[in-house]
């Protein structure tokens, strides 16, 4: 049992350094340290199912360690800013005003390709239109255009747009949502008010209904299967 | 803070677990390997009835242990010790007392490979 703890130890903490070492490009939309337990998590539950002479204790030990790790890492990155870079680094500009950053370039391995390929990607072509592309700890790479390329705003026009509002589910696939009735302050009665004013004799006749802040409300009958 | 408290605790008591589990693993295999002594001692002299009592004196230790030692230690390790249980057993029985003492050795390392595997170090470790 000690031996599983340190083996765990050794190797989290030994590939969590290896993807350090080999940057954001690995990682895709993981913190570096989710991307390890994910690696280590699954193949070592699934050792003790495949050989029946490894006895179960030797996959959960670790699974608990690693458990254990990555709770204390991210509580001590949450404290502590240099820790948080020594464990998942920090944005790299990989481009500045419109100039590709060539250094940055060359610390995350980011090829000329690759850094094209997620322009297009995102509807950029044109460089020099980019202000910033900043690389992100989780490896996103997210841009922000030059502001004479930035679409407009409704502020930037000088117009008064109303506020956005967010349609609350009442009823879904015909069951009552009671506690977003409470949350949006109505009540059973007014439900079925509405029920009749669009047809329906009973919550269970819908599929699905909503209501905004404004109390607009959106009234979807369920179809009759064939 | 809650969370980061909890998982500190549960690594303490991992490693708490990890301890006992060892002072378990050394004091079965040194139990059994008194027994073993005992009987080897009793089998050098030809007194093999008392070397068959402190053989089974010994393997009703082992197991009596079964369930910890299926549930902590890798099972063929578990089963390797137990064959060479079984062959001592049948070679005292027979009384042969030339083939005995490379049987009595035979147990007595599974045992020592057990309890070292157990024990964190370089070797056992990497």
């Amino acid at each position: 049992m000690a031996i599983v703890i340190c083996r765990t130890l050794i190797v989290y903490f030994a590939l969590l350094l290896t993807m350090r070492l080999l940057g954001k490009r690995q990682l895709g939309e993981m913190e570096l340290s989710e991307f390890v337990l994910g690696a280590l998590i699954a193949d070592l539950a699934a050792h003790p199912l495949q050989d029946m002479g490894i006895p179960l204790i030797n996959g959960l030990v670790p699974i608990l360690t690693l458990f254990c790790c990555e709770i204390l890492i991210a509580g001590a990155s949450m404290k502590s800013l240099r820790l948080r870079i020594a464990f998942f680094g920090k944005p790299s500009m990989l481009i500045l005003h419109g100039q590709i950053v060539q250094q940055e370039m060359h610390k995350n391995r980011f090829t000329l390709d690759e850094l094209m390929q997620e322009l297009r990607s995102q509807g950029y072509t044109d460089i020099s239109k980019i202000e910033y592309a900043i690389l992100e700890t989780d490896g996103k790479l997210n841009i922000i255009p030059h502001p004479s390329e930035s679409p407009v705003t409704a502020a930037q026009m000088g117009l008064t747009v109303q506020g956005g509002s967010y349609p609350t589910i009442l009823i879904s696939d015909g069951r009552i949502l009671e506690a977003n009735l409470q949350y949006v302050g109505l009540d059973k009665c007014w439900l079925t008010d509405r029920l009749r004013e669009n047809g329906a004799d009973t919550a269970s006749q819908v599929f699905l209904m909503t209501v905004n802040e404004a109390g607009e409300i959106y009234f979807a009958k369920k179809e009759a299967l064939a | 803070m809650k969370r980061e408290l909890i998982a500190l605790i549960l690594l303490a008591l991992l490693i708490i677990g990890a301890a006992i589990n060892l002072a378990c693993v050394d004091q079965l295999t040194h139990l059994v390997c008194l027994n073993l002594n005992r009987s080897e001692k009793a089998a050098a002299y030809g007194d093999f009835e008392t070397a068959r009592k402190s053989y089974e004196i010994g393997f009703s230790v082992w197991q009596s242990a079964r369930h910890y030692t299926s549930v902590f230690l890798r099972h063929p390790d578990v089963d390797a010790a137990a064959d060479a249980f079984y062959d001592l057993q049948q070679l005292l029985l027979q009384e042969d007392s030339n083939a005995l003492p490379a049987a009595y050795a035979r147990l007595r390392y599974h045992l020592d490979v057990i309890d070292y595997m157990e024990h964190p170090s370089i070797g056992t470790i990497f």
